[in-house]
């Protein structure tokens, strides 16, 4: 395994260990709300890894001057931006589904504990 | 351009519409609305895939507001997509018909039009997903589809209807974030999101051997990802919660619908993305074949232990998800044999959950299997209904069952000697378990037992519920009877998919 080329795609491997970071604490922690914060971590891990790989070094941004165009190798892609734009507003969405779920089951059972809400959904289902 | 081409952006719009609509109105008009909106879309797949088979031309492809591709967003379609997107529709129509009665009692009545509302955008999303062709908007509907199934979970807003809608979510989370990243690392390693193009690079890539590591792992994690949201084995522990706990049209629309959904796109990434040498190469098909197998058997044991009709159910979804996972395990040859056990499955399921919960009312209100002996005296449409999805489900003559184990066991023939063995004979135990548990129930359900009490409602109400299980019942004869036409449609297809 190279080494150096790890450091070349710092960015990249950064957002690996975050999204797997995001993934562990989503799936094993018990409490909602860190589960939620794993989930926001693992989205922005990927648009991390999506924003480096669009930006190009000693390029502007891709937004054009009428007046004086320039061609399109002055500039970043642009797609990652536009994909990262989308991928936040479902990311809102679902943070946003989330927790009114979890005020939803507080407002129920007075507790974050999945195990624990699980448990007692269970019994009043009996 | 030809008129019926407009029809499938139309059907995705009309249903967006349709669900702002909903929203906006009262119950009683919202659900006219939304039943006469799907019948639109089912005429209109109808007539897509007829234009498609008079003009024999194949696929084409639709560039929304006449943009091309890599600026605008592409349309693609061709049987197979008119094909499901008809049933879809059908499909949802009978749900929300049978489930009325038991939506108003079980929720807040006032809040019908919500429910009707996320149905169509559910439906839309179901519609984009089938036509889309373009891997980024597939993920965003897929999104929007996790985020109506979830509602559709909650809505009857009882504790265990929420607790089960959160851990859908959780882990529907894991399977987009999975797929997600995969989608951002095949875009970062071939800078294409349309299919064809990606088709092209992946293929360059196969063949200089370069990236093999990587495309490795892209597969993987996408048919991880898709697998952990339509639910197969190792990732079935929402299954059981989430498909008993909603209201039963919810039921019906998650396991026959929502799964489907997933399991096609992953069918279109294999075909029209990686091509099946690729996923070869990787190995993933192992993965699918040990999964679906394990499920298959996993499911049926489950199903056997459960006390209540609707975990049975549920359960049951388990292991026919192992069967359509089982026909993409099997490569090219057992695509078809998927597609037709996910048609024949969607309209079985559906039914078995509708008319269930009919029997669950005839039952006195409760669907343990113990109190639903002679239910089937007091409300004997509902049970023949109930018995001709469950017999689908075992695989006996003259349901759509039977068809799909036949066509993936004659698949299997085709594959080397262990899978063979470990097919043939999975499959033969899982019909063995089937017919235990689900002849067991209708044993029970026929059998005479506590007198004959009139049910509640007037036959008038419950025609309209009826009328949706003969539909449905009508598919699951139909598969068995148009088996042959089915299928050609069916290959012919996935020739051009």
């Amino acid at each position: 395994m190279n080494l150096s080329m790890l450091w070349e795609n710092r960015p990249q491997a950064a957002a690996v260990i975050l999204f797997g970071i995001g993934l562990a604490t989503l799936l094993l922690n018990q409490n909602l709300i860190r589960k939620i914060i794993g989930f926001s971590f693992m989205d922005s891990a990927v648009f991390l890894f999506l924003a480096s790989e669009g930006y190009i070094a000693g390029r502007a941004a891709p937004i054009q001057n009428p007046a004086s165009p320039l061609p399109a190798s002055a500039f970043v892609n642009p797609i990652p931006a536009g994909l990262v734009l989308t991928g936040i507003v479902v990311s809102v969405s679902v943070t946003a589904l989330m927790l009114a779920l979890t005020v939803r089951l507080w407002q129920r059972y007075h507790t974050l504990n999945l195990d624990e809400i699980i448990r007692l959904a269970r019994r009043e289902e009996e | 351009m030809l008129w019926w081409q407009n029809l499938p952006f139309l059907s995705i719009l009309l249903c967006l519409l349709a669900s702002a609509g909903c929203s906006l109105l009262p119950g009683r008009i919202s659900r006219h609305l939304a039943r006469g909106v799907l019948l639109l879309c089912i005429l209109g797949s109808a007539s897509l895939t007829a234009g498609l088979l008079r003009s024999g031309s194949g696929a084409f492809v639709f560039w929304m507001g006449h943009f091309p591709a890599p600026w605008g967003n592409e349309i693609r379609a061709g049987v197979l997509e008119g094909v499901c997107a008809c049933l879809f529709p059908l499909i949802m129509l009978c749900a929300l018909t049978a489930g009325r009665g038991a939506l108003a009692e079980g929720t807040a009545s006032r809040r019908e039009n919500l429910y009707d509302a996320v149905c169509m955008l559910l439906m839309s999303a179901l519609l984009a997903q089938v036509y889309s062709n373009d891997l980024f908007t597939c993920y965003v509907f897929l999104e929007i589809m996790t985020l109506s199934a979830c509602a559709l979970i909650a809505f009857r807003n009882s504790g265990p209807s929420l607790a089960a809608a959160i851990r859908y979510m959780v882990l529907n989370l894991v399977g987009s974030g999975l797929f997600l990243l995969s989608l951002v690392l095949l875009y970062d390693l071939t800078g294409h999101l349309l299919m064809e193009n990606l088709h092209d690079s992946v293929r360059a890539l196969a063949a200089d051997g370069a990236h093999h590591r990587s495309l490795t792992i892209i597969i993987a994690l996408m048919t991880v990802g898709l697998c952990v949201k339509s639910a197969l084995f190792p990732f079935h522990s929402w299954v059981p919660d989430a498909y008993s706990a909603g209201v039963p049209s919810s039921n019906a629309i998650l396991s026959s619908l929502v799964s489907k959904g997933y399991i096609l796109l992953l069918l279109k990434v294999y075909v029209r993305v990686f091509g099946w040498d690729t996923v070869l190469a990787s190995r993933v098909d192992l993965l699918l074949l040990g999964f679906s197998l394990a499920a298959v058997i996993y499911g049926s044991l489950a199903a056997m232990r459960a006390a209540h009709l609707s975990r049975m159910t549920a359960w049951s979804s388990v292991a026919q998800i192992g069967y359509i996972f089982l026909g993409l395990g099997l490569g090219t040859g057992g695509y078809a044999a998927a597609v037709f056990h996910l048609i024949s499955h969607a309209f079985a399921k559906s039914l078995l959950f509708l008319s269930g919960d009919r029997l669950r009312e005839a039952g006195g209100g409760s669907d343990r299997l113990a109190d639903l002996t002679g239910a089937a005296r007091r409300d004997p449409v509902s049970a023949v209904c109930w018995s001709a999805a469950a017999l689908s489900m075992v695989g006996l003559p003259f349901t759509g069952g039977l068809v799909s184990k036949l066509l993936l066991g004659m698949e299997a023939l085709h594959h080397s000697l262990p899978v063979r063995i470990a097919v043939l004979a999975v499959l033969a135990l899982s019909t063995l378990l089937n017919v235990c548990y689900f002849l067991r129930t209708l044993l029970v359900l026929w059998s005479p037992g506590r007198e004959a009490s009139p049910l509640r409602e007037s036959g008038r109400r419950l025609f309209p519920v009826h009328a949706a299980c003969g539909v449905l019942a009508l598919g699951v004869l139909g598969t068995f009877l148009g088996a042959s036409p089915l299928l050609e449609l069916l290959t012919r297809g996935l020739a051009q998919f």
